[in-house]
């Protein structure tokens, strides 16, 4: 009888899912919560796809494998969705955006790396971070001061197909670094996907915000 | 219930929350030289069950109900233990209640340490008393000759067997619990009982209104409105979850500008709107269950909106029923719950509050 990794609760032995997944790890409720959205988007004309919403819900997730260092839940956090994810990204190389070398040592692990890792036959960590720097720690409108600090360490092939990897996407300041650096090295093949979508620069989300602040204030 | 990690070692998954360091401090301290001075005398009940702490071997359980003034009771037990030079440590489960019992005991002893610890609030982790969250509790094993274990019905304390583990490891001599609401298992040890408020006054009993779920926003309202005649009350209205208040609070606004308020867990500054509505700023707070425990404000009137909401069971009605008449002279307030049928909670709630009255 396996317990939820993430709510503690015992998984229930009578549904679709546990039938199809015998070995599921997260229950259901914590499934739903976590609202899986697949969002399709561009990045500087690459094409990106969102896994998740970053919701109240998958902040609290995110935290349990950063901060609490839970390692099973970051091995076993994309297990609904690794057959699709790996036929469909079957022949790209995997590369991660960099962490903070100190964080990954007080934990112990890489959460990227850890939570990718079903993906892809060849990975690897071809960019670092020239100094410790936290992008979530920067305001917003600071977040562009990361492309002084990402560089490659490996020089990428050029024929090769990748794959750019991150946990949470916010400003596009860390990815649109990474891309270009590819894109220096001419690579043209990129594509890029991210865990968790947390992105404000939306034309539709502002003016629903805008007619909610109009509407309230009065 | 535990998992290997990527250098192949074990760890516990319920303790995962629990990640900091622990202090590294003295288990004994020097007594120290301090002054306690108490600015009001105890009621003879309290100096009663005072007594009987100083005097009992072994933990101890105290059923006072709300506003019986349950801190005032330890005192003397504080400084018994104080004085033979252990560590005296205030454990309480939700994180708005110990600002405020650290700030009474300021104000109560002299010419010694006394620190906070709660999560936002880490700095300094010693003290020859410290008031702390149950969460805290895991750094200090060992470390306390008394602990003082307040609400100990409150969420997120109540049926955690981890935070109860560290709670009970962290002393390593007497533990005094408090609460108004506990289950009569514990009845055949030290249990001790406090039924009158402080200032001798009844507590005021709720009142049971029945009202169908889509008309309560209106009874509500000329509630309200009939509510604030009293010039000079508070008015505390609860509600089960936070997207209800929000609701009811965007048409409220409307009608009562500048007097309203709402107050959650996710709002920003949360101490500095606490401390406004503490400074009777606002006539109309609007809030959820976070209020429910160990705040003191003078005069108010109460409404609990959906009040057989699963969230509000028999010991969340009568912690906030306690939040009327707490502070002398306004020992009586109306306490109003709203809901489409009386439950078992309901009825349970205000049985036990009558009979405490007898």
């Amino acid at each position: 009888m396996n317990r939820c990794l993430i709510c503690q609760k015992q998984i229930k032995d009578f549904s679709l899912n546990k039938f199809l997944n015998p070995n599921e790890l997260i229950c259901d409720n914590c499934y739903c919560q976590m609202n899986s959205i697949d969002k399709k988007f561009k990045i500087n004309g690459i094409k990106a796809i969102a896994l998740y919403k970053y919701n109240d819900f998958m902040k609290k997730v995110i935290l349990q494998i950063k901060m609490h260092k839970d390692y099973e839940l970051a091995q076993n956090i994309l297990n609904n969705k690794i057959n699709s994810l790996k036929r469909k990204f079957k022949n790209y190389y995997l590369v991660y955006v960099p962490s903070t070398k100190d964080s990954d040592q007080q934990r112990g692990f890489n959460h990227v790396e850890t939570i990718f890792n079903g993906i892809g036959i060849k990975k690897d960590n071809i960019f670092f971070k020239k100094e410790n720097y936290k992008q979530s720690n920067i305001k917003f409108k600071d977040r562009n001061k990361i492309s002084k600090i990402i560089d490659l360490k490996k020089r990428p092939q050029i024929n090769q197909k990748y794959l750019i990897v991150d946990d949470i996407i916010t400003s596009q300041n860390s990815l649109k670094t990474c891309i270009n650096l590819l894109k220096k090295n001419n690579v043209s093949k990129i594509k890029v996907l991210v865990l968790a979508y947390n992105c404000r620069n939306n034309k539709k989300f502002y003016s629903l915000k805008l007619l909610k602040r109009i509407i309230f204030k009065i | 219930m535990f998992s290997y990690d990527n250098s192949g070692r074990c760890y516990c998954r319920k303790c995962l929350e629990f990640g900091g360091e622990v202090v590294n401090i003295s288990k004994y301290i020097d007594p120290p030289n301090f002054k306690f001075k108490l600015n009001y005398d105890l009621s003879k009940e309290q100096e009663g069950i005072s007594n009987d702490l100083l005097n009992c071997n072994g933990d101890a359980y105290v059923n006072a109900v709300c506003g019986a003034g349950k801190t005032e009771i330890v005192f003397k037990s504080i400084n018994q233990f104080l004085k033979k030079g252990q560590r005296v440590g205030f454990i309480i489960p939700r994180k708005e209640v110990v600002k405020e019992i650290f700030t009474r005991l300021n104000s109560v002893y002299k010419n010694i340490k006394i620190t906070y610890v709660c999560g936002g609030h880490t700095k300094d982790v010693e003290g020859d008393i410290i008031v702390l969250t149950t969460h805290q509790s895991y750094k200090y094993k060992n470390k306390f000759g008394l602990i003082i274990v307040d609400e100990y019905d409150a969420f997120p304390f109540k049926n955690n067997e981890v935070l109860h583990k560290f709670v009970q490891d962290s002393c390593y001599g007497k533990k005094i619990f408090l609460s108004a609401t506990f289950d009569k298992e514990l009845q055949n040890r030290n249990y001790f009982s406090l039924n009158k408020r402080y200032h001798q006054q009844k507590l005021p009993v709720p009142v049971f209104k029945k009202v169908p779920d889509n008309l309560q926003g209106i009874f509500l309202f000329f509630l309200i409105r009939k509510l604030l005649k009293n010039s000079n009350k508070v008015i505390l209205v609860f509600f089960p979850t936070i997207a209800l208040s929000k609701k009811y609070f965007l048409i409220l606004k409307v009608f009562f500008k500048g007097e309203i308020i709402i107050f959650n867990s996710k709002i920003s500054d949360k101490d500095k709107e606490f401390k406004k509505i503490k400074n009777r700023k606002y006539k109309i707070i609007i809030t959820t269950t976070i209020l429910e425990r160990g705040i003191t404000i003078e005069n108010v009137d109460l409404v609990v909106v959906h009040a057989n909401s699963r969230i509000f069971d028999k010991s969340s009605l009568i912690q906030i029923a306690g939040r009327v008449g707490r502070v002398y002279p306004y020992t009586k307030g109306s306490i109003t719950f709203i809901a489409n049928d009386k439950n078992l909670a309901i009825e349970e709630s205000i049985i036990e509050i009558k009979n405490k009255n007898e």
